[in-house]
């Protein structure tokens, strides 16, 4: 998986590209821990995301609850068989999805 | 109950992939207001004699835990244990097979980057990474970093140690129940939903799955869990209340390796703890008394 950074101001945005497994999770929320601070939009690009698994779905969740304290979060073009994921674990109840 | 009014039964020390030392764990446990902790090092019960012997008067009740990796035909599993005797046969016995398969896992992996790329560290490094309670893929990826195979630990796992694919023993999920029962604690299964961390097993699969357990010996279920939502929760609470389970709180706390938060299992959400909860409670307390 790569990740592609945007900042501007206190919005960030990462663009998401490849499987979000165990394997990328670490990455993302290392990402997440380097660059959340002073943010107060996080923005999470899935346009070329092709799968996420458990692991990425944990990591989803932690960023939320951390957003959910300093600002928003939302997910912008996620893909159908991601979205089914969300859907059957309530990950769609909780995040914002563009 | 009121000691218990914060509860966080999942959290991981330096003894395995947690960032802070079992005393340094201690003292944030303090501080997030914990009433009843327990560390669940991965195949390591080390961490827990630390914690027992810098316990002080006035400090959070605290329960010996445990969180063992296992596999079977049927798939992986995460099993915790609950206050057994550290020092019981069983559990010595089942921790020392742990590290030994742990050990033979970074002996196949150094020889793959090593045959492979190329790789190779001095013994002393060697040594040291073989000394650690619990080494495996971030240990060897620090190394890599350090030694300038790999410009992140993340590359480093990513791109070069994962490239192995090991036909490793695993220890057997009977295996860790018989042994955290024998040394009188309680077989609990770690975030069930998702099975050894990186699955999503749900419905039919899941009924499946913890009934194969229960006939294993396994008692409980972590039913509230930092990564879990609303509906996941429901259905493990729906599990448990089903087949009669304890239920579990914990965070998953590793440190600054992670976002999980400590003392964040969901348990807030609850208007009332769950009977399941209570009554392992009970049993946790009955076992201290």
């Amino acid at each position: 998986m790569t990740i592609q950074k945007a900042a501007n101001e206190s919005s960030l945005t990462l663009s998401l590209e490849g499987r979000l497994d165990a394997t990328a999770a670490p990455e993302l929320e290392k990402a997440l821990k380097e660059d959340l601070h002073g943010v107060s939009e996080l923005t999470l690009d899935f346009e070329n995301l092709d799968y996420i698994s458990s692991a990425g779905l944990r990591v989803l969740l932690s960023a939320q609850k951390i957003m959910g304290k300093q600002g928003s979060m939302k997910l912008q073009h996620v893909k159908e068989s991601i979205l089914d994921i969300f859907e059957v674990t309530g990950f769609s109840d909780i995040l914002t999805i563009e | 109950m009121d000691l218990y009014a914060r509860i966080d039964l999942h959290m991981h020390s330096s003894v395995s992939d947690g960032t802070d030392s079992p005393a340094e764990l201690l003292d944030r446990v303090r501080e997030a207001g914990l009433g009843l902790f327990a560390l669940t090092d991965h195949d390591a019960v080390k961490g827990c004699r630390s914690i027992r012997a810098l316990l002080r008067e006035g400090d959070p009740a605290f329960l010996t835990g445990a969180e063992f990796s296992c596999r079977d035909e049927g798939g992986k599993y995460h099993i915790l244990g609950y206050g057994y005797d550290p020092d019981s046969a069983s559990m010595r016995r089942l921790v020392e097979f742990g590290h030994g398969l742990r050990i033979k896992k970074v002996r196949a992996r150094l020889d793959f980057l090593k045959e492979t790329f190329g790789f190779s560290f001095p013994e002393e490094e060697l040594r040291r990474l073989f000394a650690l309670d619990n080494p495996g893929k971030p240990h060897i990826a620090n190394l890599m970093v350090r030694f300038g195979y790999a410009g992140s630990k993340e590359q480093a796992i990513q791109q070069f140690i994962n490239r192995i694919r090991l036909r490793s023993e695993y220890i057997r999920p009977e295996q860790a129940i018989r042994s955290i029962l024998d040394g009188g604690g309680i077989p609990v299964l770690a975030h069930p939903s998702y099975g050894d961390g990186d699955q999503l097993i749900l419905g039919d699969e899941m009924d499946a799955r913890i009934r194969r357990l229960m006939g294993l010996g396994l008692q409980g279920l972590e039913g509230f869990y930092s990564g879990f939502t609303p509906r996941l929760r429901r259905e493990i609470l729906s599990f448990a209340g089903r087949y009669g389970l304890y239920v579990t709180a914990g965070s998953d706390y590793h440190g600054k390796n992670k976002l999980v938060v400590l003392g964040d299992t969901g348990l807030a959400d609850a208007a009332e703890l769950p009977e399941g909860l209570l009554r392992f409670l009970k049993a946790v307390e009955d076992k201290q008394t």
